[in-house]
């Protein structure tokens, strides 16, 4: 089917308008932009703790309470609009919920691990969603100045998402990894999980520890490169191209294309690594 | 204080904890309603359809029934239509066997009478032709008798032709 775009006169004269203004800024700005040299820096804090548990990254504690109050307002909200015939908004989150029910389904084996291990993924994967989202919606953050102080960025950049920090990622690896070792245990016993490290040959003993050490680093770092990367990636960008671009079509693109797949792919594993582990 | 954005330190505990409490949240608001409603959902539509498929049964059976006891009846019906077809047949023939002997006797008793009437119709023609006679019979003889002589005469001379008869 062809359709075609037509303009009325008003519609015309407003964007012949808005991309002479668009023009102008970005020409008038075009010598004035200075390399961010406060990217790949965040604001810590320390608190009085020893070692490296005495620092902490406020940003990412801040947006993840946000992320935690919002969620459960959206779980509250849910649970009181429930219905047998469900509303819009509930069959929205009732298909997103079985879809990650579906997958946990197919790939786990043993049928009483289903819902706990149900549980975890969709909490990761709510979690890890929204952080990502937020990271394409422009917001209000505190940044690192070029000189090495603080700074208030008004929309300048977007929402920090926790995602973007690798403490929350290695944190979730290596939970994840935990929780598919005690789940293995459960189901097979201490003595057969002990045995498994050793097979199929004891000669495989450090490879299988170096497979299950390399899981949460590939697991986190993957989800890190992505969220972090892609956020310095839209500076640089937009450095390079003296912001003739606005940064938001980037932003929109990691955020929401990079972000819902990482997402996805994030919880999936999680689900594989426990299914996995699951097997008899 | 800043810091480069590849770090771990402090910040991963409370991730942790956030991850907990988030989980635990969410598994009551949010996973367990879910889980529920959509168990509740799947029993009430399998019991739904257990119950149409029951209905359709039972309707079935119904049917079944129903024809059977249709068969039934038109099986009746036809019964007591040849039943009152031989019953109407036995009854024309008791009819007209006892309608015949009804004509009968009443042809009889017609007949009867006509015989009676017939008898007394002789008898009173046979006085009229006495009488008749008798009087040709005084024309003829002249003879001047009393009425009851007269008819005693005449009996006698009747009498008398008979005998000669």
């Amino acid at each position: 089917m062809k359709t075609s775009v037509k303009f009325s006169k008003n519609e015309k004269i407003f964007l012949g308008v808005f991309f002479a203004v668009y023009a102008g800024v970005a020409l008038w700005n075009f010598d004035k932009v200075k390399f961010p040299s406060g990217v790949g820096h965040i604001w810590q804090i320390k608190v009085p703790l020893p070692s490296i548990l005495g620092t902490l990254n406020p940003m990412t504690i801040i947006m993840t309470a946000v992320l935690l109050v919002v969620l459960i307002y959206m779980a509250i909200d849910f649970k009181k609009h429930l219905k047998k015939i469900p509303s819009r908004k509930q069959s929205a989150i009732e298909i997103l919920l079985s879809f990650v029910y579906d997958l946990v389904k197919d790939v786990i084996p043993a049928e009483e691990f289903v819902k706990p291990v149900f549980y975890i993924a969709t909490t990761i994967f709510l979690f890890v969603l929204s952080s990502n989202l937020l990271g394409g919606i422009p917001g209000i953050g505190i940044g690192v100045s070029s000189k090495g102080g603080l700074k208030l960025n008004l929309f300048t950049d977007t929402w920090h998402s926790p995602t973007g920090d690798l403490n929350t990622n290695v944190t979730y690896a290596v939970m994840v990894l935990f929780i598919s070792h005690i789940f293995a245990i459960k189901r097979k016993g201490f003595k057969q999980w002990l045995k498994e490290f050793a097979s199929p040959n004891p000669i495989m003993l450090p490879m299988n520890i170096i497979g299950e050490i390399a899981k949460p680093i590939s697991h986190s770092l993957r989800l890190f490169g992505n969220i972090a990367g892609g956020g310095i990636m839209v500076l640089m960008l937009s450095y390079l191209v003296k912001y003739t671009f606005v940064p938001v079509i980037l932003w929109g693109f990691f955020g929401f294309f990079v972000g819902t797949i990482q997402a996805f792919v994030f919880s999936m594993l999680a689900i594989a690594y426990i299914g996995v582990q699951l097997e008899l | 204080m800043s810091g480069s954005f590849v770090n771990f330190n402090g910040t991963s505990i409370l991730q942790l904890m956030s991850f907990f409490i988030l989980m635990y949240f969410l598994i009551k608001f949010l996973y367990r309603p879910f889980l529920n409603i959509v168990d509740k959902r799947a029993k009430e539509i399998k019991d739904e359809y257990k119950k149409a498929d029951d209905a359709h049964k039972e309707a079935e059976a119904l049917k079944e029934k129903a024809k059977i006891e249709l068969e039934e009846l038109n099986e009746r019906i036809n019964k007591m239509y040849e039943d009152a077809k031989i019953r109407v047949n036995e009854y024309e023939k008791k009819e007209k066997v006892r309608v015949q002997s009804e004509v009968e006797s009443l042809m009889k008793r017609a007949r009867n009478e006509i015989e009676e009437e017939r008898v007394k119709a002789e008898d009173t023609l046979r006085s009229n032709v006495i009488t008749l006679a008798v009087a040709l019979a005084s024309r003829i003889i002249q003879k001047d008798l009393n009425e009851k002589s007269k008819r005693e005469f005449l009996m006698e001379q009747l009498s008398r032709i008979r005998d000669e008869m």
